[in-house]
């Protein structure tokens, strides 16, 4: 049951964690440091730091995402990541098709009651 | 600036290497991806402040940002759970969301978290619990069982986080998770007291002992360390349990500040209450009553720190001022409730011990005029009463027999208890069971007496039982030691006491009782209660059956509980010849052999104008206001009622006592805690004093404490002059000691009401008499010296009426101030006054160090086994007595 569980929680993860880095960006743009912070803390996600760097170099590939480079005053320079156009387009197609995913298992659960 | 040594940029630029490796085919730039990972390491070693990066450092930092095995299994397609891995996950399958687990923990990093976070708590927790050294040097952070088991939760949770995640499965896992939360908040409200203590306990750290107030510390520190790894161990951290998380944390910090707050409160309350003005004492007194955490208010009777937090409170009650506050807010004394409790003190020696179950372990009054509390481990296991009364005399003579027994383990006991006596009563006779013979008692000055009994009985640890008064119709008996381990004493009272006249053809006797004690009992004893009576019994006695012997002699016996015994109900009223108004008894211990003469007279009290009715509304009342203003109410007309209500100060009720206003607003009056009757009984004797001919009578309960000193109203009955200033009449409603009382002790303007039934009977017996309505019955005995009355009258009298006469005579003597002759008297008719005391010691050795002579048993008084003849002889005494009246035939005398 609870390796059911942990399989099943992965595969979410696994089909969210580039909606989440779009999320993150559409605020306003992040270096990658920063990125790597901020989503490293968001409980449940369950993403580390090791995972994110090949991830958002394979966004920018993609032309999902774009970067700049920015000298910092205590630090190497920063690589700042935005999103690009196609990025957000991606990202409000992925929030609807979720949306409707949710309320389409929200009628199951009502069905199924909230136990 | 930060320094890379040599070594760290290989390792960084070695593992670079093996990543570019494993970013083959991922779908990402390695170039990028390194180029990232490079400026990530240093952001890390940046955001660190290190002036100088190791390899050690570098490792640190890669651990997290760049390990190589996910990276290798890093895919955009669906996760391949076959591909072979350096750091193979036991549970998940490598995906891209998957986190890497972190390294494991050095071993010596184990073996500091299994010291530092488990076995250091374990043994500060079972260390304080066991030996209270923290609570009796700074402040107790086990006041209860509830803590101790908050603070076993770091030990466990921190056990627990040592184990690996495969072996609990994801349920262990959030379990683990949670106590950990909780561990960290108990651990947290833990460690901030000590904090003031880390100097000390630094020092100590070298000796070892050190390490047990730092055990909050180094707890709270090993769980956050574990916290940090199991946050990054936990793949399924939802926000829900991360929640769940907090609340746990937050719960137990809650619960321990919910154990703080009343405490705080009642504590600080207290203070006010003991220190403050008069205005805000009583509302703190008010507040306690109805919100007042009573077992805080209980342990500061009894000095024990009130727990963590708390004893950093600048409130220090003395136990002095606690105890006297615990009654006016319980409306009982401290010691008539179980000590307070914690579970750490079943077990335990020492100090700690206080607070046992059952009783407090350290007798602090052993030896002393105070009852005090129950000690643990005595108890009484037999109690009978055996009496005979004489109706037609009006005396009678209880030997009461009392065994103890204590099962305490090592400590010797000493048995103490305030008995009531019948009204005008006298210990005559006091006897120990030495080593099963009856060892009879010595009476001498009460100085003396006490003395030999502290020397005997306190320092040499031997036999003795000690009688003393200890009031008004009241006494105190103390003997010591029981032995522990099951061992018993056994010991005896002989009680003589005139009857309680109903007019001349009635006269009840009242039971000795227990008013005090410091001993427990069964629930299941009972007293064994045996009267044989030369009269017949009016009605049917509750209680007790009639047996019948082969004569056809009538005896009384029954079992009663402790209660019932003090009860006014339990009284035997037995009917008497109305003609046997004279009684001879011979004095034999006095010089020239005289006689004893006893008359009955009927003398008309001066009527009373003026009564003020004193009613104290402390909680024990409860359920008897009501009652007596139903008295009140039935009372004839005659003398003005005035009704003063004692609750919190004194209330005057509006009108004549009888008065529909008057018995309306007594109705509603609120009982509440333990009150102070004093400032009550001044006002009521400066309002009935500005009449003439008046009486203050005082309906109480229990006075256990003593909340004022008396002298103020001790002066309004010393200083009066004359019949007409107010006397004191006591009526006690519920039984047990009363301090006011003992203090008024030797005036003759105090006297008690006689139980002997309801409430209102007594009160309008008692007001049919004072306002004039009634003659009262007196006895009146005066010796005669060289008077031979004829021989047969001279029998009928016991020597006992010579007792109660010796007893009016060293009252006499001692008022007049000739201390010496009173107490030469006492003692030469073995009574014990207050100026005199009963003492029985094991060996005449004894009775020689001390200077004093045990009694000879043939002189003492005896209650005869049932059965034997004296009923029958009595019997034909009184018809003796009666032919002698009716030939003497004159009037009662009035005076």
């Amino acid at each position: 049951m609870g390796d059911f569980f942990d399989n099943w929680t992965v595969q979410v993860r696994k089909g969210l964690i580039e909606l989440c880095v779009l999320n993150a960006l559409a605020e306003r743009e992040r270096y990658g440091y920063e990125l790597v912070k901020m989503l490293v803390e968001i409980p449940g996600l369950g993403i580390t730091e090791g995972t994110l760097y090949p991830l958002l170099s394979r966004l920018r590939l993609q032309g999902l995402v774009d970067t700049r480079l920015e000298e910092s005053p205590e630090g190497p320079a920063r690589k700042y990541y935005t999103l690009s156009d196609d990025g957000r387009t991606l990202r409000t197609q992925m929030l609807e098709y979720l949306d409707q995913l949710n309320r389409g298992a929200g009628i199951l659960r009502r069905r199924g009651g909230n136990a | 600036m930060t320094t890379w040594t040599v070594t760290a940029q290989r390792e960084l630029e070695v593992h670079l290497a093996g990543l570019r490796l494993s970013l083959a085919g991922s779908g990402a730039d390695p170039d990028e991806v390194l180029e990232d990972v490079r400026r990530h390491v240093a952001e890390e070693a940046t955001a660190a402040r290190l002036p100088v990066v190791t390899e050690a450092d570098v490792r640190r930092f890669l651990s997290r940002v760049a390990p190589l095995a996910p990276l290798a299994s890093f895919r955009t397609g669906e996760p391949s759970r076959s591909e072979p891995s350096a750091a193979p996950r036991p549970e998940l399958p490598n995906n891209p969301a998957d986190p890497p687990p972190p390294p494991r923990m050095p071993w010596w990093q184990r073996l500091l978290i299994l010291f530092f976070g488990v076995v250091v708590p374990v043994v500060a927790l079972v260390f304080e619990a066991m030996k209270r050294a923290c609570a009796q040097e700074f402040f107790d952070p086990l006041p209860t069982f509830w803590h101790g088991l908050l603070v076993g939760l770091v030990p466990v949770a921190n056990a627990l986080g040592l184990v690996s995640p495969a072996a609990i499965g994801a349920n262990g896992r959030r379990v683990r998770w949670l106590l950990n939360s909780a561990a960290i908040g108990v651990a947290a409200v833990y460690a901030v007291p000590f904090l003031p203590l880390m100097p000390i306990a630094l020092l100590g750290a070298i000796f070892g002992f050190g390490l047990l107030p730092l055990a909050p510390l180094v707890g709270l520190t090993c769980a956050l360390n574990l916290r940090r790894r199991m946050a990054r161990e936990e793949p399924a951290m939802t926000p829900r349990l991360r929640r769940q998380g907090w609340a746990a944390l937050v719960a137990p910090v809650l619960l321990l500040i919910g154990f703080v707050v009343p405490t705080a409160w009642t504590r600080h309350q207290a203070g006010i209450a003991v220190l403050g003005d008069s205005t805000r004492s009583d509302n703190a007194v008010k507040w306690l009553r109805r919100w007042g955490n009573h077992d805080v208010l209980l342990r500061e009777c009894y000095g024990y720190r009130p727990g963590l937090w708390n004893d950093l409170m600048p409130v220090h009650l003395p136990a002095e001022l606690a105890q006297q506050l615990y009654f006016r807010v319980t409306g009982q004394p401290f010691n008539a409730v179980t000590p307070p409790t914690t579970a750490w003190s079943r077990r335990n020696r020492g100090w700690v011990n206080e607070m046992e179950v059952g009783g407090v372990e350290w007798d602090s009054a052993l030896g002393s005029e105070a009852v005090a509390g129950r000690v643990r481990g005595l108890s009484m296991v037999s109690s009978r009463l055996d009496a005979m009364a004489d109706a037609g005399a009006v005396w009678s003579y209880v030997e009461w027999t009392l065994e103890f027994r204590n099962d305490h383990e090592w400590s010797q006991r000493e048995a103490r208890a305030q008995i009531q006596l019948p009204p005008g009563g006298v210990v005559s006779r006091l006897t120990l069971w030495v080593n099963g013979e009856e060892r009879e008692a010595a009476f001498a000055g009460r100085s003396q007496v006490r003395e030999a009994y502290q020397q005997i009985a306190v320092q040499e640890r031997r036999d003795p039982v000690l009688v003393t008064t200890s009031g008004p119709d009241r006494v105190l008996m103390q003997c010591f030691p029981v032995p522990p381990r099951g061992g018993t004493m056994k010991v005896r009272l002989g009680i003589t006491s005139p009857l309680a006249l109903q007019g001349n053809g009635e006269a009840a006797m009242v039971w000795p009782s227990f008013l005090e004690r410091n001993f427990g009992q069964s629930r299941s004893l009972t007293h064994g209660v045996w009267l044989d009576a030369a009269q017949e019994v009016a009605g049917s006695p509750e209680g007790l059956s009639a047996v019948r012997d082969d004569r056809d002699r009538v005896g009384w016996h029954g079992q009663w509980t402790d209660a019932a015994l003090g009860e006014p109900g339990r009284a035997i009223v037995l009917k008497r010849d109305p003609s046997s108004i004279e009684h001879w008894a011979p004095d034999r211990r006095g010089s020239g052999g005289g006689h004893v003469r006893q008359r009955i007279v009927s003398q008309a009290s001066p009527p009373v104008r003026r009564v003020a009715v004193v009613v104290e509304a402390s909680l024990g009342m409860e359920g008897f206001l009501g009652e007596i203003a139903g008295a009140l109410e039935r009372l004839p007309a005659g003398p003005e009622i005035g009704v003063f209500v004692v609750h919190d100060g004194v209330i005057r009720l509006p009108g004549d006592g009888r008065g529909t206003d008057a018995v309306s607003a007594l109705r509603q009056v609120r009982c509440d805690g333990g009150q102070d009757s004093v400032p009550g009984l001044e006002t009521a004797w400066d309002w009935a004093a500005g009449g003439a001919g008046s009486a203050v009578i005082w309906i109480h309960g229990s006075n256990p404490v003593l909340l004022r000193p008396m002298e103020s109203l001790r002066q309004r009955f010393e200083r009066q002059r004359g019949a007409s200033t107010p006397r004191l009449w006591d009526l006690p409603i519920r039984h047990g000691p009363n301090r006011v009382i003992e203090k008024l002790d030797g005036l003759d303007a105090i006297a008690s009401i006689p139980r002997l039934g309801s409430l209102a009977s007594d009160l309008e017996r008692w007001m049919r008499v004072i306002d004039g309505r009634e003659p009262r019955w007196d006895l009146v005995r005066e010796r005669v010296e060289g008077h031979s009355p004829d021989s047969s009258a001279e029998s009928m009298a016991s020597t006992h009426v010579t007792r109660l006469w010796a007893l009016g005579e060293v009252r006499r003597l001692g008022q007049a101030r000739n201390l010496a002759a009173a107490t030469a008297l006492a003692a030469t008719h073995q009574l014990v006054t207050p100026y005199s005391g009963a003492v029985v010691l094991e060996t005449k050795q004894q009775y020689q160090q001390t200077g004093l002579q045990p009694v000879d048993p043939g002189t003492v008084p005896v209650v005869p086994e049932p059965g034997v003849g004296w009923l029958l002889l009595v019997g034909v005494l009184a018809l003796l007595v009666r032919r002698r009246a009716q030939y003497v035939a004159r009037p009662p005398e009035r005076s």
